[in-house]
């Protein structure tokens, strides 16, 4: 068994483990990253594009220098219509935008106009909290009180209207604020669809235009109101990020899961890996679940029972299912590069979610088409229940793959001709794959009740857990999924910060390692 | 022509607690009733020969003890019993019943399942917290978070001081309470379905919301935040039913020289340039008025009554927004006997407390989703009393007085608008479930009023049917409610209140909406006779 | 157990009075409503139990001077087995088991992950890997929680074992003459399983309550009323009584033994932050292990440890004068210091003591308090200022029960 020693080590290889690293590393810190994978990347893969992708990350990293390119234009949206062609939407010629919903609805060619804009303000209200470490509601804690102050003060800065604005709709259902503003039902189906993809919620539920707002959160490279697009997308982004974390020292281990993470007196001290070797260090930073880190690699024994439960309690049932098809040419109905948008109304979401909240697979589910290259489709299927019921996955998994794929035929017609396979990631999978118990791509639920200052469990929003040395950096912390880097960059900054402050050291020895 | 200090708009108990207040502190108050007896939903009705019906609204704990103290309302005639337990008729005769005692309740849990016995005691805990926390706000005007006011930055501070104790856990558990779905908080306590089920009960009673969407915890607090004689989440019958609670404030208002009118449907205020002078009855009569208050819901106040050119446009955007679905039904029924169901069997006493048909979460988020579809619940989920059991006056000697809440209703169904045949068919699905958990009870029947959500709007004037006057979701909510900036009583028209439960703190038969705009009204009173 | 006291044949007539289950009987109930002439229950954890069976001072001199039984059966028992069951307790308790061997008792608080008391209680190690816990509330889920994760089961065992306790400097004499020599020969602290004259299976415990020489012997429900029998057969030459919860009230003071919903309230069911107490503020220190493997809580008592210790501490009083200084508020020089929780006038010290908490500047031994006493003259409120020094909480130490 070979024995090492470094200054950090960075547990998962994702985008927000290879942040961490890079960060680290570039503190000055001997850092290595441990993948349990073949490749780097983990969840990244499934997103068929980034285009929230923190601007301070980019920055920090010089991403930019290091060959991260972004797109000139932003993503096209087309909202298939069943019998017509779908209902174009260009971020890059609003005019052509404004011109394509009027052939709908006047009203809704100025409303969606408005609504984007109104988001994207909204949405920079919200960014002062999303680049924090989350405080702790410890009012005896001056300095606790002092950042929650200055936060309310941040919001106060959006102006009376805005503010008012703000705290009435984040806790709407997204279908509230559609019939609001639209009257479109594929427009209003656009909108909850893109608030409730990936998550356990519906277009009815309340809390889901929080999501939506975070969505409209500027990214780096944006052009103002519209999102900007990595090119090369996830593939290109996690290149970047290696590149990056190598230049700047880390050390990148792939096909290394780790087994355990040591503790001695409630103190972390290294990891031990699948295959048996032990290795040393002081911080460890793990973009891992929070429940697979916590309750699988360091164990039960070293945290307290309550604890335990509360994290056990965290919601994340995996809702979204992603289908690849390899196809011989792109259908003459889509163009590359297109995202195409099945959600043709509210109902229509909502009906699919009732079916699935059940543990069914919905008739028709909502679904986001990327045709990422000529040869090259994805589709993100929502809902497609982690657990179901009445039947398992294994049975369920090929009839489902087809009857999406002939279902995709009829709105995009001719693409069935094209595919020459179809490839049905489902949450079963993807919580295996990832070790991320319920399959949920946000690792947990972007509710309202599970973000800020209650993720990944109220009053551990703050990056460190309960044992000292171990950080959390990945979707499970604040401020949660979707290729940010945030939670990278948050839980690396936290973990520097503790780490020059002064961290604990076991007390004695014959604690024992466990 | 007499110029009163203010015209109370309905007779609701709002608008007569209002009244009462108003009067008390020594203002001219003219109350205008549209129907012809008092009460709007907290009403007793004999519609059936010998029986008294609650025929809205039909029990009740959040009444504000602090409002009862000050108008004296015992003094006249109000009383009010605690019915101690409600059970849940489960399928095949089974229950789970909870009992005012603790240990009773106890084994009744642990008959479904040991944890949960102990779970409750946390649950408990937990609610009985978060009520502490919630209750000194209820008689409180919510502050502007937007505003840097004196009074706004005391009242931020008087949200502070009421949660601070709570401490780092228990404002932690605050946020996750107001932002939750019932059903998943029930997730963190409990293991069985049967005792979910009848917890989630509360989460759901006229709220167009399932259990499981975020949001309904606050609903299921809302619930429980009342008390009766100290006991917290204790729920009773007022003697003679909920028109007596009416009768009381209003004796209460007259007492101190309140004048009272029925069948005086006010049509539209009488304005006096861009201030409220009064207001219009139907047959055309002027009365006029230093201020008026009203006691209807913000729909129909601001788009029926208010003339719009005087509103801002953003305000009425926001009141037509203002969401206020309807979402339940309730049937009266003459009994001609005391039912029988396999559930309370061992101990009838239960017959005198809630009974509900409420069996698991599922059943509920079903019957939530025929809401959505556009129907009523296929299997409802009923909050059934028989307040004869406690109150004799209620019904002839022999005979009961069963009062039936049903969830879901909607206000419009998937094939139009509610037609008698419709309602009929509602009935039956009710009677049929009813009858599932009480074998014979049909038999019993002398008479059953169903009303729709369409009914209670026509006869009641609750629009869209919505028992609170608006959902009661974290949008309308306190600062919010119920629209963000006007959520101190005031409209936007000088002279002009709003005192229903539009207002915050929302509904039931409460009280607080009246008494929080008679305060603010006084204060505006005093400043400007000074 | 009966489930149900009987019913009148009024009350099944009416359809709407009470009906059903009220509180649980205990094994041993037949014979102690026999012996209860003062006609004196209470409720005890959906138990009835005995207040008083007929006069309290001899009650409590049969304690102090002979011998005493008192029905332990509502105590709540658990029993956690398993291959993790050591590790399980470990984690779940405050002090070391895995020092704990077989056939000895550990008494031991468990905490929250805040370090705030659950609630404290006796553990039995019954074998390598079977553990029996005993205490006042329930705690299933709680301990549910606690083994999550680890290869070990926890049961309610409550129901399935009758519970006696004999107390008093006579109950090893006692024991001896009902032929069960081997189980009085237990060490303090030790626990062991024996047969009754009978052969039925019985396992004693060296444990109590009282602070005085004592045992705790567990049957099976089926078995109780013979135990009770055969030590009350035995009973005349050693000063034999049943007991009432006030009694064992009165020596569990001189013990300076806490009791849950009096001296603090447990983590899980205060509904006030400031009604907990963690271990030290319990004067539990001595029970806590800081330096042993993890368990719950520990790193808040770490933490409370290094700012200096609880702001709270629970002290014994010897108070001046002979009124007890029930729910009496203490100052120290006009200014509010601290709440007596429990108080009695002890007749075998002679004393007028107290269990309080106070503010922590005032918990060394010496200090002197102002108790302001409020007692019932007559119809009236009587008022005392008394003084309260400082002590030690175990007022009442007898060598004997060691011995």
């Amino acid at each position: 068994m070979s024995q090492s020693r470094y200054d950090a080590i960075v547990i998962g290889g994702g985008h927000n483990g290879l942040i961490a690293a890079a960060l680290a590393a570039h503190a000055g810190r001997r850092t290595l990253l441990l993948e349990a994978g073949e490749e780097l990347g983990g969840m990244a893969g499934l997103a068929p594009s980034v285009h929230r992708l923190s601007a301070t990350v980019v920055e920090a990293l010089q991403l930019k220098r290091r060959g991260l390119a972004f797109s000139a234009s932003a993503q096209r949206t087309g909202l298939l219509r069943e019998g017509r062609g779908p209902l174009s939407l260009d971020p890059n010629d609003p005019g052509a935008t404004h011109r394509a919903i009027a052939g709908e609805s006047a009203a809704d060619a100025d409303g969606w106009r408005r609504l984007q804009t109104r988001l994207a303000r909204l949405a920079a209200g919200l960014a002062p909290f999303l680049e924090e470490t989350p405080p702790r509601l410890d009012l005896a804690d001056w300095g606790e009180r002092w950042k929650l102050m200055k936060l309310g003060f941040a919001v106060r800065r959006m102006g009376r209207d805005d503010m008012r604005d703000l705290l009435r709709i984040l806790p709407l259902p997204v279908a509230d604020l559609a019939e609001e503003e639209l009257e479109t039902p594929e427009l209003q189906g656009l909108l909850a669809l893109d608030a409730v993809m990936g998550q356990k919620m519906g277009a009815r539920s309340p809390n889901t235009v929080f999501p939506l707002v975070l969505r409209h959160a500027p990214g780096a490279g944006a052009p103002a109101g519209a999102a900007a697009l990595v090119d090369g997308g996830a593939d290109a982004l996690i290149d970047a990020l290696a590149r990056a974390a190598r230049e700047e020292g880390a050390e990148i281990r792939t096909d290394a899961p780790v087994a355990r993470i040591l503790t001695q007196d409630g103190v972390a001290v290294g990891v031990e890996t699948a295959g048996g070797e032990t290795i040393e260090a002081p911080v460890i930073l793990s973009s891992a679940h929070p429940k697979t880190t916590l309750i699988d690699l360091v164990g039960p024994r070293a945290l307290d029972a309550d604890f335990v439960r509360t994290l056990r309690c965290a919601r994340g049932e995996g809702m979204t299912a992603r289908l690849d098809l390899a196809l011989d040419g792109a259908p003459e109905a889509a163009a590359p590069g297109e995202r195409l948008v099945h959600a043709p109304s509210l109902a229509h979401i909502e009906t699919a979610f009732d079916q699935a909240k059940y543990g069914e697979l919905p008739d028709d589910p909502p679904l986001e088409v990327t045709l990422e290259s000529e040869t090259r489709a994805a589709a993100l299927v929502q809902y497609a229940p982690r657990t179901l019921r009445g039947t398992n996955w294994a049975e369920a998994r090929e009839a489902f793959a087809k009857r999406l794929v002939d279902r995709m035929d009829a709105l995009i017609p001719g693409l069935k001709a094209r595919v020459q396979s179809a490839t049905l990631t489902t949450p079963e999978e993807i919580e295996g794959r990832f070790a991320a118990p319920g399959g949920h791509w946000h690792h947990l639920e972007l509710g309202l009740d599970q973000v800020f200052l209650l993720r990944p469990a109220p009053g551990w929003a703050q990056y460190r857990t309960p044992i000292e040395g171990l950080f959390l950096c990945g979707a499970g912390a604040h401020p949660g999924g979707g290729i940010t880097g945030q939670p990278g960059l948050n839980g690396a900054r936290a973990a520097l910060a503790a780490a020059k402050a002064g961290l604990r050291r076991p007390a004695s020895a014959d604690g024992g390692a466990q | 022509m007499k110029r009163y200090d203010a015209i109370v708009i309905g007779a609701g108990h709002n608008g007569l607690a209002a009244a009462a207040y108003l009067a008390r502190a020594g203002a001219q108050v003219l109350v205008l009733e549209r129907r012809e007896a008092i009460g709007g939903a907290a009403i007793s009705e004999e519609r059936y020969p010998g029986f008294t019906y609650s025929s809205c609204s039909y029990v009740c704990s959040l009444l504000r003890a602090e409002i009862m103290r000050d108008l004296d309302l015992p003094k006249h005639g109000l009383k009010i019993i605690p019915y101690g337990t409600t059970t849940s008729m489960l399928p095949g005769g089974d229950r789970f019943a909870m009992y005012p005692d603790a240990e009773l309740t106890r084994r009744e849990v642990a008959r479904h399942s040991k944890r949960d016995a102990e779970a409750f005691d946390d649950f408990m805990r937990d609610l009985t917290r978060q009520c502490r926390a919630i209750r000194p706000l209820l008689l409180k005007t919510p502050p502007d978070p937007t505003s840097f006011k004196w009074r706004d930055l005391m009242g931020l501070k008087d949200i502070a001081d009421a949660f601070g104790p709570l401490g780092e856990e228990g404002l932690y558990q605050a946020m996750q309470f107001w932002t939750m779905s019932c059903g998943d908080f029930l997730d963190r306590y409990f293991e069985s379905e049967a005792v979910k089920g009848a917890l989630a009960g509360g989460s759901i009673i006229g709220t167009a919301l399932g259990p499981y969407s975020p949001g309904s915890a606050y609903v299921l607090l809302h619930h429980v935040m009342g008390d009766l004689d100290g006991h917290v989440g204790a729920w009773g019958f007022a003697v003679g039913g909920m028109g007596a609670i009416s009768k009381a404030l209003a004796g209460a208002a007259q007492e101190h020289g309140a004048e009272i009118r029925t069948e005086a449907e006010v049509a539209e205020l009488l304005m006096d340039g861009d201030k409220v002078a009064g207001v219009v009855l139907a047959d055309g009569e002027e009365v006029q008025a230093r201020t008026v208050v009203s006691n209807l819901d913000v729909k129909r106040t601001f788009l029926k009554i208010a003339p719009r050119k005087h509103l801002p446009e953003d305000f009425v955007q926001g009141v037509e927004r203002f969401k206020i679905r309807g979402s339940s039904a309730k049937l009266n029924i003459a009994l001609d006997g005391l039912p029988d169901s396999p559930s309370t069997r061992h101990d009838p006493k239960l017959m005198r407390g809630g009974l509900n048909v409420s069996p698991s979460m599922e059943y509920l988020e079903r019957g939530y989703d025929d809401w959505k579809n556009g129907t009523w619940s296929q299997k409802p989920y009923l909050d059934i009393f028989l307040p004869s059991t406690l109150d004799r006056s209620m019904a002839p000697p022999g005979k009961h007085y069963m009062s039936v809440f049903v969830q879901y209703a909607p206000p419009k169904l998937a094939t139009g608008a509610w037609t008698a045949a419709d309602r009929d068919a509602m009935g039956e699905t009710v009677l049929e479930t009813i009858e599932a958990h009480m074998p014979g009870f049909r038999k019993l029947v002398l008479d059953a009023w169903v009303r729709s959500p369409a009914d209670l709007e026509d006869q009641v004037g609750l629009t869209e049917g919505n028992i609170f006057h608006g959902e009661l979701t974290l949008d309308q909510l306190l600062f919010n409610r119920p629209i963000p900036g006007w959520a101190q009583y005031r409209a936007p028209i000088r002279g002009l209140y709003m005192c229903g439960s539009s207002t915050h703190p929302g509904g039931g038969v409460m009280g607080a909406p009246g008494a929080n705009a008679a305060r603010e009204m006084l204060q505006d009173l005093k400043g400007r006779a000074a | 157990m009966i489930e149900s006291l009987d019913m009148t044949p009024q009350q099944t007539q009416s359809p709407l009075l009470p009906r059903g289950p009220t509180l649980k009987r205990s094994p041993f109930h037949p014979r102690l409503a026999a012996l209860n002439l003062a006609n004196a229950w209470e409720a005890w954890q959906g138990y009835t139990t005995a207040s008083l069976f007929y006069e309290l001072e001899d009650e409590y001199f049969a304690v102090r001077t002979g011998s005493s039984l008192y029905d332990v059966s509502p105590m709540l028992k658990y029993r956690i087995h398993g291959p993790d069951a050591e590790a399980v307790v470990d984690r779940l308790v405050t002090k070391r088991i895995d020092r704990l061997k077989p056939g000895r008792v550990a008494y031991a608080p468990w905490c929250d992950g805040k370090g705030r008391v659950v609630e404290e209680g006796t553990i039995f190690r019954l074998s390598e890997s079977e553990f029996r816990i005993n205490c006042a509330e329930h705690q299933l889920a709680w301990f549910e929680d606690a083994a999550w994760g680890f290869d070990a089961r926890v049961e309610e065992v409550t129901d399935e074992i009758a519970g006696l306790a004999l107390q008093g400097p006579m109950s090893k004499e006692l024991l001896r003459r009902v032929g069960l020599d081997e189980a009085a020969a237990l060490p303090f602290f030790g626990v062991g399983d024996f047969k009754t004259a009978e052969g039925a299976p019985l396992t004693v415990s060296r444990t109590g309550f009282t602070g005085d020489l004592g045992y705790e012997l567990w049957v099976a429900p089926d078995r109780a009323l013979d135990l009770w029998d055969a030590l009350m057969a035995e009973g005349e030459e050693t000063y034999l009584r049943p007991i009432g919860s006030k009694a064992l009230d009165r020596v569990r003071i001189e013990a300076g033994h806490i009791l849950i919903n009096v001296e603090f309230v447990g983590a899980r069911h205060a509904i006030r932050e400031s009604q907990t107490r963690t271990p030290a503020g319990l004067g539990l220190d001595w029970a806590v292990d800081l330096s042993k493997d993890h368990f719950t809580g520990k790193r808040a008592l770490v933490a409370e440890r290094e700012r200096g210790g609880p702001k709270k501490r629970l002290v014994g009083l010897d108070v001046t004068g002979r009124k007890p200084a029930i729910g009496a508020y203490l100052y120290r020089r006009g200014k509010e210091a601290g709440q007596v929780t429990s108080a009695c006038w002890s007749p075998i010290l002679k004393k007028n003591i107290a269990l309080a908490t106070v503010d922590a500047a005032y918990a060394s031994e010496g200090t002197i308090l102002d108790a302001e006493i409020y007692y019932l003259k007559e119809i009236t409120q009587g008022k005392v200022d008394a003084a309260a020094r400082v002590v030690s909480p175990r007022f009442y130490q007898p060598a004997h029960r060691r011995g």
